[in-house]
């Protein structure tokens, strides 16, 4: 029901386009478009594979599956596993999101066995040590933002229309994003990121789109480039699988302990 | 008795082996090496007097699935080669056990390790392993403990069912051995109160999360973990660092804990608590409870700073079990760097508010390559006095490691 009210807005919104439209409607009903086409994967699975380089040029890499499952009127829940590095393997952390609410997250540490609570204020930190802040691959909810649409621009070769987004929840390390999306898949091609003084932090660029049972894009490529420390993360997405048959047992905390 | 437990784990060990010669197997493990050196001499001269002590430990690990995940069989086999006390060079069966997953429950049999707890400074309500102590003096390393255990999810949380059919001796240091209280402990002849190793024990757990708060009650029934220390009276014979042991007595016990942890912004709160039955003359009660805060990208960088505080209290009296944490505070501090090798720092300092003798704890780590890690660790026993010792327990069991601060490096390989 609410995917059909979010279409009929959606439709009207962009067919008005230009007629007694705020930019921050036009932001909105965009975004709310790109939401729409995300929703309704029920579950998902892919292998991560992260590589830091810092401005040595210097590389490590990171290799962790990810599984997500959609919950219906509450942010999505998801589980990362890590493969390598060695001394990480089997490491795991389940994550809850709760849009603006504050979001469950565990960490589990398979040499111990033991699951721990950790705090989910950290948005604005260091993932494993990347680019990406937890923040950045948090799921995204379209509340967790206010929009604004700034204009339409062609970045390379794709038409986009460029928003601007503003953290609606706390703790954010970002004063403002500004996003390119395509307007063909209605996927974002390029991000950038506004500190706490509003000064250019980093950059996100994302490329090799692949449509996935015939109606989810996903980027297989996402560059973060941070301006500031001239340090950069390359996230490659693979072997996407859709609809596993995950159930919420699967992202409870108790089936962390039987997690690998 | 323990010839049974070990012909079962080998036989047991064989037909692994065997089914892994048939099919893939996924091989991981570690080896790692560690060089630790005693700033002081010990405090008895029975006790060995090298400055560096090198050892040596090695842990594969033996993974198989099939149906889809559905089933696996884990080996992890462990051992370790000390240079300075014997009883430090052992060997065990971490891990060797089936698992099957079913669709909201999960069924694990075979030697299998169980973490129940909360909290940083004492691992209290723990009780399903034994606990490897001459591995690490924290209680951390636990031996394997055979068990059937059932789990089951409901929408009102998860309950385990374990049945726990062998009981395993706590290792302790031998006479020459460091980091051993003030006489030795026997640990190859317990004495048991009218049962043996083979008497099963039971225990049975519900957890659920509420919201911020992950909540579990659980009891158990059976062998306690923990040994009081007995000094048996040779006829006369006084106490004395050549001959004299301290005899492990187990007795049946029956515990019931609550654990605790919950996340509110920058606060997460910590608390394990127990009532026990079976050691000792009287029912006790013991608790760890506090708080981590912190402080996220401190010093303008992605560095995060925790600051720990618990505060530690036991009820048992002096022929239960000996524990330095009658009534102790800890404080800590953990340093999260954040940076592409994973660098980590953790202080903390346990003091007893009484006899104001503590022990101080670093630990550090940092990632050298993919499959490299280096480690620090170093304990400091700080205001702990020697003993008048006469008859039985010692008035603070820490005496016999008072002259035992030690620094560590240990060089970890992955495969």
């Amino acid at each position: 029901m609410k995917n059909i009210i979010l279409i009929i807005v959606s439709v009207l919104l962009i067919s008005i386009d230009g007629f007694a439209q705020t930019p921050e409607e036009k932001g909105y009903a965009i975004q709310a478009e790109v939401n729409r086409r995300d929703n309704g994967f029920v579950d998902s699975m892919h292998e991560a594979y992260m590589t830091l380089r810092n401005a040595r040029g210097e590389e490590s890499t990171r290799l962790f599956m990810v599984k997500t499952l959609e919950v219906e009127g509450d942010g999505d829940k998801e589980i990362g596993v890590f493969q390598s590095p060695a001394d990480v393997r089997g490491t795991a952390v389940l994550t809850h999101s709760h849009g603006l609410e504050p979001d469950d997250q565990w960490l589990y540490l398979p040499s111990l066995k033991r699951v721990k609570r950790i705090s989910t204020v950290n948005k604005s930190g260091p993932f494993v040590g990347s680019e990406f802040a937890f923040e950045d691959i948090a799921s995204w909810e379209l509340e967790k933002y206010t929009y604004k649409y700034l204009r339409d621009e062609m970045l390379g070769e794709y038409d986009t229309f460029v928003v601007e987004n503003i953290p609606a929840y706390e703790y954010s390390g970002y004063t403002r994003q500004v996003e390119w999306i395509d307007k063909t898949i209605y996927q974002p091609r390029r991000i950038d990121f506004y500190d706490r003084k509003n000064e250019l932090l980093k950059t996100l660029i994302f490329s090799d789109y692949e449509l996935h049972i015939d109606r989810f894009w996903k980027a297989g490529k996402l560059v973060m480039t941070n301006h500031q420390n001239g340090k950069s993360t390359e996230l490659l997405r693979k072997n996407y699988k859709f609809r596993n048959g995950f159930s919420d047992r699967d992202f409870s905390v108790d089936a962390l302990r039987n997690i690998r | 008795m323990r010839f049974r437990y070990v012909a079962n784990c080998i036989i047991a060990t064989l037909a692994t082996f065997f089914s892994a010669v048939l099919s893939a197997v996924e091989i991981s493990g570690h080896g790692l090496l560690d060089f630790r050196l005693y700033t002081q001499s010990p405090s008895y001269a029975v006790q060995n007097d090298n400055t560096l002590n090198p050892s040596i430990m090695l842990q594969p690990e033996f993974r198989r699935e099939w149906n889809s995940g559905s089933d696996r069989i884990t080996f992890i086999p462990f051992g370790r080669v000390d240079s300075q006390d014997k009883n430090r060079t052992h060997f065990d069966i971490r891990e060797l056990n089936w698992l099957h997953l079913g669709r909201n429950w999960d069924l694990r049999v075979g030697v299998g390790k169980i973490f129940w707890g909360a909290t940083e400074s004492r691992h209290l309500i723990d009780v399903i392993n034994q606990v490897d102590l001459v591995e690490n003096l924290n209680g951390q390393e636990k031996l394997g403990q055979p068990m059937v255990n059932l789990n089951y999810s409901t929408d009102y949380g998860n309950f385990s069912l374990f049945y726990l059919p062998y009981f395993r001796d706590r290792t302790f240091p031998a006479r020459s051995g460091r980091l051993r209280f003030e006489l030795p402990v026997d640990s190859k002849d317990p004495l048991f109160d009218g049962f043996d190793r083979w008497h099963p024990s039971f225990a049975g757990r519900w957890n659920h999360t509420f919201g911020l708060w992950d909540i579990g009650l659980s009891h158990f029934w059976g062998v306690g973990r923990e040994p009081s220390l007995r000094f048996l009276d040779e006829g006369g014979v006084l106490p004395n660092q050549n001959t004299s042991v301290l005899t492990p007595f187990y007795e049946l016990i029956h515990q019931t804990s609550i654990d605790i942890q919950g996340a509110v912004d920058n606060w997460l709160w910590k608390l394990e608590a127990l009532t026990r039955s079976g050691q000792g003359e009287n029912r006790f009660a013991a608790v760890v409870a506090g708080f981590e805060y912190t402080f996220y990208g401190v010093l303008n960088s992605g560095t995060d700073m925790g600051v720990m505080l618990e505060y530690l209290y036991d009820g048992r009296d002096r022929t239960a079990p000996p524990t330095p944490f009658n009534n102790d505070l800890f404080f800590g501090i953990r340093l999260n760097f954040n940076d592409a090798p994973d660098t980590q720092l953790v202080v903390g300092n346990t003091i007893d508010l009484e006899t104001r003798a503590s022990i101080f704890r670093l630990n550090a780590s940092r990632r050298l390559q993919e499959k490299w890690k280096i480690e620090a660790e170093s304990t400091l026993f700080l205001n702990v006095t020697a003993n008048d010792f006469t008859r039985g327990q010692s008035k603070d069991i820490l005496t016999g490691m008072r002259n035992d601060d030690y620094v560590q490096i240990r060089i970890i390989r992955f495969f």
